[in-house]
């Protein structure tokens, strides 16, 4: 045990150390060697000589990743606008590197196509998105300049169409490309050497990742589907069905939510149907009875407006019965 | 738009300014040894290549060492210092000594120099000795035995007189990391 306790000591300092280059020796860097010899001349002298330096600079090496930064696919609702994904673009190179980005939204294999995309840059650099201090993105015209081994939030925001549909997921991808490669034309693969073009004119070295990156992230809905349905029964006065004046009808209107995710201000009111009269403490919510008079709990009844029970914010899926009781005349 | 990225700006300006010094002790640096090794009887080189893996015409693959001018992180840097007697006279007592490039990692076991003693220091030459008996403390108080990012020069030692006229060459390995 000692042993591997040891050996797990001498693994951990090796990472410590690796950890230190996790982006290689700064571009631009110049490694500097001179070498000396001494030696007793045939007077007897010691002297010392120098050789040539040699100035050797470090080139630049080009790489990045990208990674979403949600954690799933982000809840949204139909005919939702500017819904933000968020993504981490990182600089694992070892210059600072201006990076165009890409923004897809007709993914294959997407439930629904995501609409007019838009490209923000965290500018505020808190992982939220907002559109007044973060900026738009225009390829060509503020591609990101990211540092070595830094990272930078780029938010991708889009409108989700009104036919989206519950459970369905819109899939978007950020492809991110050094504007070195993006702007040649045809991207050169690892190891491509782009000589001078690199951060204070080293060769500019294409490196594992190619320099580009995608990531791709999406968006899932949850819709609400409501319904309500009304019933009744009579209740006459000699114990039978018939609804002969006298005789007791309870409505009972079922509330239904499917699907997923919330809806707010709900409210359920009926009129009370003419040649009747409301039965007054009648109203009952989900077998809870209700005051007739505007109050703390959810229901009332006014004449002339009938019976209104607010449901407030209802999340799917939910059912809710209310029931009231009127005479007929 | 681009002035939303100043924050990268003060990084470059650091660099070009770090460039800057560095050539300008490059300059100082090369007009030394050029005054001083006009009298000397021995002329020192400092080289620097690579290993570079080739498929020759047969489809075999074969290193190839070429000299570099650059390098990109991740390079194994050959140095070749190459030492000369430009006298007829014997010289005695000659060592090479070369400082591992600052921000280089030497690589254990790389160098080489045919009739010489090779030693190590791991406090810029102070001390020298086999690697394996010089010992590092660690910022955190710990020691251990020096690994290559502690060696910090190499020094050969001529077994025997440089004769008039003679040259050979030391060599060793170091990552660019």
């Amino acid at each position: 045990m000692k042993m591997n306790l040891l050996r797990l000591g001498v693994l951990a300092a090796m990472f410590g150390a690796n950890a230190a280059y996790a982006v290689g020796t700064a571009a631009g860097t110049n490694i500097v060697n001179t070498a000396q010899a001494t030696f007793v001349d045939p007077t007897g002298s010691s002297k010392t000589v120098s050789s040539n330096t040699l100035s050797t600079p470090v080139a630049e090496i080009l790489n990045i990743t990208i990674v979403s930064n949600d954690a799933s696919n982000v809840t949204t609702s139909p005919s939702s606008t500017a819904v933000p994904l968020s993504f981490k673009v990182t600089n694992t190179g070892n210059g600072s590197e201006p990076y165009a980005l890409f923004a897809n939204n007709t993914v294959a294999g997407s439930g629904f196509n995501p609409t007019n995309s838009k490209i923000y840059i965290d500018t505020v650099g808190n992982g939220v998105f907002d559109s007044t201090k973060d900026t738009l993105y225009v390829a060509g015209s503020n591609d990101p300049v990211i540092a070595a081994d830094h990272s930078i939030n780029v938010f991708v925001v889009s409108d989700i169409p009104s036919t989206a549909s519950n459970a369905q997921v819109g899939l978007v991808t950020l492809k991110t490309e050094a504007v070195m490669q993006e702007s040649s034309g045809s991207p050169q693969p690892a190891g491509y050497v782009y000589v001078g073009r690199g951060v204070g004119g080293v060769d500019a070295v294409i490196g594992s990742t190619t320099a580009v990156a995608t990531a791709q992230d999406g968006y899932v809905v949850a819709s609400v589907l409501t319904s309500l349905v009304k019933s009744s029964s009579v209740l006459d006065p000699f114990g039978g069905t018939e609804p002969v004046p006298g005789a007791v009808i309870t409505y009972t209107l079922t509330f239904n939510a499917t699907g997923a995710g919330s809806i707010t201000t709900a409210k359920i009111t009926d009129a009370i149907p003419s040649l009747t009269t409301y039965v007054p403490s009648s109203l009952t919510l989900d077998g809870t009875a209700l005051t007739d008079t505007p109050d703390s709990d959810a229901g009332q009844f006014t004449t002339g407006n009938g019976v209104a029970v607010t449901l407030g914010t209802v999340t799917a899926p939910a059912t809710h019965a209310v029931t009231f009781k009127v005479k007929i005349n | 738009m681009k002035a939303s990225f100043n924050s990268h700006r003060p990084l470059g300006l650091t660099a070009s300014v770090k460039a800057l010094a560095v050539s300008a002790l490059t300059v100082a640096l090369l007009a030394l040894p050029a005054a001083a090794m006009a009298a000397d009887q021995v002329e020192l080189k400092t080289a620097s290549f690579k290993d570079v893996t080739k498929t020759g015409p047969d489809g075999k693959k074969v290193v190839v060492r070429e000299p570099i001018s650059k390098a990109a992180p991740g390079t194994e840097i050959i140095y070749v210092i190459t030492y000369h007697n430009t006298s007829a006279g014997d010289v005695a007592d000659v060592k090479v000594q070369n400082g591992v490039p600052k921000g280089l990692i030497f690589k254990v076991g790389s160098a080489e120099g045919a009739g010489t003693n090779i030693d190590y220091s791991v406090d810029g030459g102070q001390h020298f000795g086999a690697l394996d008996t010089l010992k590092v403390t660690a910022p955190d108080g710990t020691t251990h035995l020096a690994r290559g990012e502690d060696v910090t020069t190499i020094r050969w030692t001529l077994s025997a007189p440089l004769k008039g006229a003679a040259e050979g060459s030391v060599s060793y390995r170091a990552l660019l990391p």
